[in-house]
């Protein structure tokens, strides 16, 4: 089957994206609606996703991910392709953007003003995040913030949110007009689904942010939404315990964090019902305003 | 100038004026220090005497008896046995970090030997 090619822009990144995966080309076109554009001379980033060749092109075929030719992963099952590309663009972006200060973390917009939700995996960052920007708080991205050393500001990408195991239905219930991708079973994180962003946020992928809050989630059964101050110096801690090339940077990712940090109000957030979590962000964003 | 030493077991030498290292860059928030050095590029986090003890360098180079007036004129704290420890042990822990180092100017080794 013939690869097809397409550029692709991911917020400030292009990528340039070969594959003969029919599949995965449509569902590229469902979560990255308005980022397809015609071919240019410079791409940031060169991706191939192909099937494996061999017995595994038939038998338990799998998919493999390619950056410039070589291949950072193990081959994945055939029907996680999609989530093979999206864990793919993490290792690209982690691994080569370092024009930016990135922080494992969600970041999402209201008014104005960000909030940075640095949290380990299993905290409910992520559907935090999914329902968050179903109710007036606008995406810049579910994992990777990126911090533009030259100005502080925040860079959005406005990707996929990606859900796990229940959080799916979950996220489902809470915002029924929701754009989903197909369940992907089996994966190293079990079932996940792809959430497209809103499509207000994929509109404003070129509005940067800056910060005003640095929350830390953390989803408790049973507990009742508490959001508590944090002091700035375990919150700039913690921060550089989740800024994946915090050691590229140096001095400059140290006065960046500190930067960060003296532009945002520091909290840690428990929560266990969403409708309790969306009203506490909103009383959060109502106050600075 | 001399540059001092520190050896395993010794106390501080009260003739070393100590300063912050350079390429050291550091923050303060409500009395917790976070400091970045550049020759290790780690980052670290003080609290409570070892924050106050570091932001007191970085304001001015301090030998051991410096930082024991101003512990007992500042922080009300009584200037025995286990303040002197104090400021030893935090005294090598922030070199240790590369945070900190010593020097010893003849005026301070005189006034050593005067005491």
């Amino acid at each position: 089957m013939p690869e097809e090619c397409f550029h692709l822009r991911i917020g400030p990144f292009h990528a340039r994206v070969e594959t003969a995966l029919r599949h995965l080309s449509g569902e590229l076109r469902r979560f990255y609606p308005d980022a397809f554009f015609a071919e240019r001379p410079f791409a940031d980033f060169h991706v191939r996703i192909r099937r494996a060749h061999g017995l595994r092109r038939w038998y338990r075929p799998q998919a493999i991910f390619e950056l410039d030719g070589e291949t950072p992963f193990k081959p994945l099952p055939f029907g996680q392709a999609l989530a093979l590309f999206e864990w793919g663009m993490n290792h690209c972006i982690a691994g080569q953007a370092h024009h930016y200060l990135i922080i494992h973390a969600a970041v999402i917009e209201r008014n104005g003003r960000a909030a940075i939700l640095p949290a380990a995996p299993g905290s409910g960052k992520s559907t935090l995040t999914a329902a968050l920007v179903h109710r007036g708080w606008r995406l810049l991205s579910d994992e990777l913030t990126l911090v533009r050393m030259a100005d502080r500001q925040l860079v959005p990408l406005a990707r996929p949110v990606s859900l796990k195991n229940r959080s799916i239905d979950v996220i489902r219930d809470f915002a029924p007009g929701a754009v989903f991708g197909p369940r992907i079973d089996d994966t190293t994180k079990g079932t996940i689904a792809l959430m497209r962003a809103p499509q207000a946020s994929i509109e404003r992928v070129s509005e940067t942010a800056l910060p005003g809050w640095i929350v830390f989630p953390q989803w408790k059964a049973g507990s009742p939404a508490s959001m508590t101050p944090v002091g700035k110096a375990d919150a700039m801690m913690e921060l550089a315990r989740n800024a994946t090339n915090y050691h590229v940077h140096g001095a400059d990712g140290f006065a960046a964090l500190c930067e960060t940090v003296d532009r945002s109000a520091c909290r840690r957030f428990v929560y266990s019902d969403l409708q309790d979590a969306v009203a506490a962000f909103a009383a959060l964003s109502d106050r600075a305003a | 100038m001399q540059r001092g030493v520190l050896t395993p077991g010794s106390t501080v030498k009260p003739e070393l004026r100590w300063h912050l290292a350079e390429t050291v860059l550091w923050r303060e928030w409500d009395g917790d220090v976070v400091a970045f050095a550049g020759t290790s590029g780690a980052t670290h986090h003080f609290t409570e005497f070892a924050a106050w003890l570091f932001v007191r360098i970085a304001a001015a180079p301090s030998t051991a008896d410096e930082l024991r007036a101003a512990a007992i004129d500042e922080v009300d704290i009584t200037g025995d046995g286990t303040l002197d420890q104090s400021i030893d042990v935090t005294l090598r822990l922030l070199s240790d970090l590369l945070l900190v180092t010593p020097h010893a100017t003849a005026a301070d080794m005189a006034a050593a030997v005067a005491h």
